[in-house]
């Protein structure tokens, strides 16, 4: 991360050193105002080291906001990268190290001080969260703590955006100066004779927590919460995600009547504006996913959530810290697999992340509702949708255990974490997280999902054989000149043009593609239309419905018309899409779908890797593609194979047909 | 077989190569930087390790 480009006659690099939890990465954001940084209020929240840059009085400033580190014997990954820097195993090494010293635990950080002095490194002390000492009754005295110590302690506030300027001061004061000696200290001691004050007996946080830690009422408010975020989530974003479904309409209604029909218009409306928007209307979401994690992880809530479900997450190999980013995934994969970055065990995080695309996102309800609509009755809708959703549970927790076991075998981490007192994360740091992920996200649909989207039409568009243009071109001169009112003649033209671009989406290389791949479907129940439908829901699942819709010669459906509420309606308000998937037919003459095939196919999406961007970011989390190619790989087969297992014993049972 | 063309298919397929080609071409980009990368990392190694041996100890 840099913020300035280095061009100064001097250069200090200096590591935030300190425990978990002390507050380095605040107190970095505030001393460089680097936009990468999101402090949380949550040990073991930065796992690996962040670099920030900045120039003040013609000195550039490098700092490393390393992981949190209890002792200089490292336990786990990121505790050796900070002690590696910290002795100096590195090409460049460290000029200063400032010790984060957290003004709530004093004589616990005393020790831990006292080893980095031993280092023989310049230090500094950053005496930091005194606001919070201070509103638990015991104000610590930092100029006493000075002289005690014989180091240069300044008081900061990463949180309030305080102490920046002097500790610049003392960091360029400590690079000439010796590194202070060693000593002998009683933390015990130092801390009563630094500190005024006895704290007060019952904080708020001791409250909140005999409540929210409660044996008995923990969970149930755990459940309640996340209901709660989660409804926020989907309600807030809805306003948002029609506002851009609006503007993705206006904006293909301008270029239609800009453009007669044709390739290019069918580029910029069917591949652009409905390729990349199909994954742009996911922004909302992720946008209201990412500031309520900011705001669980910044009040602390979240390291006892992690901690109330430590127990049934490690049954499976997993760890209490991995349910935060399971649960973000129900709404979008990408935002859950970017939130395992809290995780500080790498097999815990691979396993996580290797499971979280199971979990039925938003992408999957609009095909969960067109053909649970289309082949189910109503009473039996909310039970097969629960089912889909339990179904993506179940077998993460299955893949999980089986890892764990297998390929990431290994002592599941001990989740052993000092809860943090609750405090109000500033405003400035949940905007910050949200502009990251937003960042991160628009890149991601400009790049993978432009480029795939754009591949995928052309694949969907070509080839145009003449033949078939000019059998259309005469069924079309014979409307015109045959007798009928204008009206009817303007409909039957409308169905030819459908019906043409049916013939050469048929014809085209996907669908011949599709025709090929078939075989491996047809246990499934799945014909080459649905194979088709399933190939190009490879970028993005939710691709199925207009590309049934295109196939099916019905012009475009859109696939945000398919919600709750139609659904709730039943079968008694069939829309054309339902209508014409319960009449299809093959070419023997046989029904394309029934509820079993519609069950498989369900199934099929429930657990199938169908998702270019969940690919990404899993490329972009683990730094190698392996992971992506290994989920893609499982999900797929485990999707084949449950779906082959639906059909097939829904025929042995003699459902359906 | 003869295709049906208009004057939109040219524009629409030169789109389509010239995203394909940037994307293919800054794909090749980066990788020629992280083997420069790495190249560069193994190079340095013997410098780190020497730094190691010269490192103090904590206790």
């Amino acid at each position: 991360m840099k913020s300035s480009s280095p061009d100064s006659s001097r250069t200090i690099r200096f590591a935030l050193v300190g425990r978990p939890n002390a507050g380095k990465t605040s107190l970095l954001l505030a001393m460089t105002g680097a936009s990468g940084l999101k402090p949380v209020n949550f040990a073991g929240s930065s796992v690996e080291r962040v670099e920030s840059q900045v120039i003040r009085d013609d000195v550039e400033f490098q700092g490393i906001d390393l992981p949190g580190i209890v002792s200089l014997d490292p336990l786990t990954r990121d505790e050796e990268l900070a002690i590696a820097a910290l002795r100096g195993d590195e090409v460049e090494s460290l000029d200063v190290i400032v010790a984060v010293l957290d003004a709530t635990r004093l004589s616990v950080e005393l020790p831990f001080l006292q080893r980095l002095i031993v280092l023989g490194r310049p230090l500094v002390v950053a005496l930091n969260k005194g606001d919070l000492a201070a509103h638990q009754g015991r104000v610590v005295d930092g100029v006493a703590l000075q002289s005690a110590l014989g180091v240069t302690v300044v008081e900061t506030n990463g949180r309030l955006d305080t102490g920046a300027d002097g500790l610049f001061e003392a960091i360029a004061a400590a690079e000439d100066s010796p590194p202070p000696p060693g000593m002998e200290l009683d933390a015990d001691a130092l801390t009563a004779e630094v500190t005024r004050g006895k704290g007060v007996q019952t904080l708020w946080t001791d409250r909140l927590d005999a409540l929210l830690l409660h044996r008995v009422w923990g969970l149930p408010l755990l459940a309640l919460l996340l209901y709660g975020v989660f409804q926020a989530i989907f309600l807030g974003a809805e306003p948002a995600m029609g506002w851009i479904e609006s503007g993705q309409g206006f904006l293909s209604e301008a270029v239609a009547g800009w453009l007669e029909p044709g390739a290019l218009q069918s580029l910029l409306i069917d591949g652009l504006i409905n390729g990349v928007g199909s994954v742009v209307i996911f922004l909302p979401q992720i946008i209201l996913m990412m500031a309520f994690i900011v705001l669980l992880e910044g009040s602390g809530y979240l390291a006892r959530a992690a901690f109330l479900l430590d127990r049934p997450l490690s049954r499976v190999g997993l760890s209490g810290r991995s349910f935060m980013p399971l649960m973000g995934s129900f709404g979008c994969a990408v935002p859950g697999i970017l939130a395992t970055r809290i995780m500080e065990g790498e097999r815990d995080r691979l396993a996580t992340i290797a499971v979280a695309p199971l979990m039925s996102c938003s992408a999957r309800f609009p095909v969960y509702v067109v053909l649970i609509g289309a082949f189910f009755p109503a009473s039996m809708a909310g039970g097969v949708l629960f089912g889909l959703y339990a179904l993506g549970v179940v077998v993460a927790a299955l893949v999980a255990w089986a890892l764990r076991r297998t390929v990431l075998k290994g002592a599941s981490s001990v989740l052993l974490m000092e809860l943090p007192p609750y405090q109000l994360p500033p405003i400035r740091h949940v905007l910050g997280a949200v502009l990251s992920a937003v960042k991160a996200f628009v890149v991601m649909a400009g790049t993978v999902i432009f480029l795939t989207s754009l591949v995928i039409w052309a694949l969907s568009y070509y080839p145009r054989p003449m033949d078939i243009h000019s059998e259309h071109a005469g069924l079309r001169s014979a409307v015109m000149a045959g007798s009928g009112d204008e009206a009817s003649k303007a409909a039957e033209l409308s169905r030819l043009d459908a019906a043409e671009e049916s013939a050469y989406f048929e014809n085209s290389y996907l669908a011949r593609f599709g025709k090929a791949v078939q075989p491996v479907f047809a246990p499934a129940g799945f014909d080459w239309r649905i194979t088709v439908g399933i190939l190009a829901a490879f970028p993005a699942r939710e691709l199925i419905i207009p590309t049934l819709g295109t196939l099916y010669s019905l012009g475009e459906v859109d696939p945000g018309a398919h919600d709750l509420a139609t659904l709730e309606e039943g079968a008694a308000a069939p829309d054309g899409l339902r209508a014409k998937l319960r009449a299809a037919r093959d070419s023997d003459g046989n029904r394309v779908f029934d509820p079993v095939v519609a069950l498989a196919l369900m199934v099929f999406f429930a657990l199938c890797s169908q998702c270019v961007a969940t690919l990404g970011a899993m490329r972009r989390e683990t730094a190698s593609w392996r992971w992506p190619a290994f989920a893609f790989t499982y999900m797929t087969a485990l999707a084949w194979i449950a779906a082959v297992a639906v059909h097939q014993v829904g025929r042995w049972m003699g459902w359906g047909a | 077989m003869d295709w049906y063309w208009t004057w939109q298919d040219p524009v629409a397929l030169g789109l389509v190569t010239f995203v394909v080609g940037v994307a293919f071409g800054h794909a090749l980009g980066r990788r020629r930087k992280a083997s420069a990368r790495k190249k560069k990392a193994e190079r340095t190694s013997t410098r780190t390790q020497l730094t190691v041996l010269d490192t103090p100890s904590d206790e």
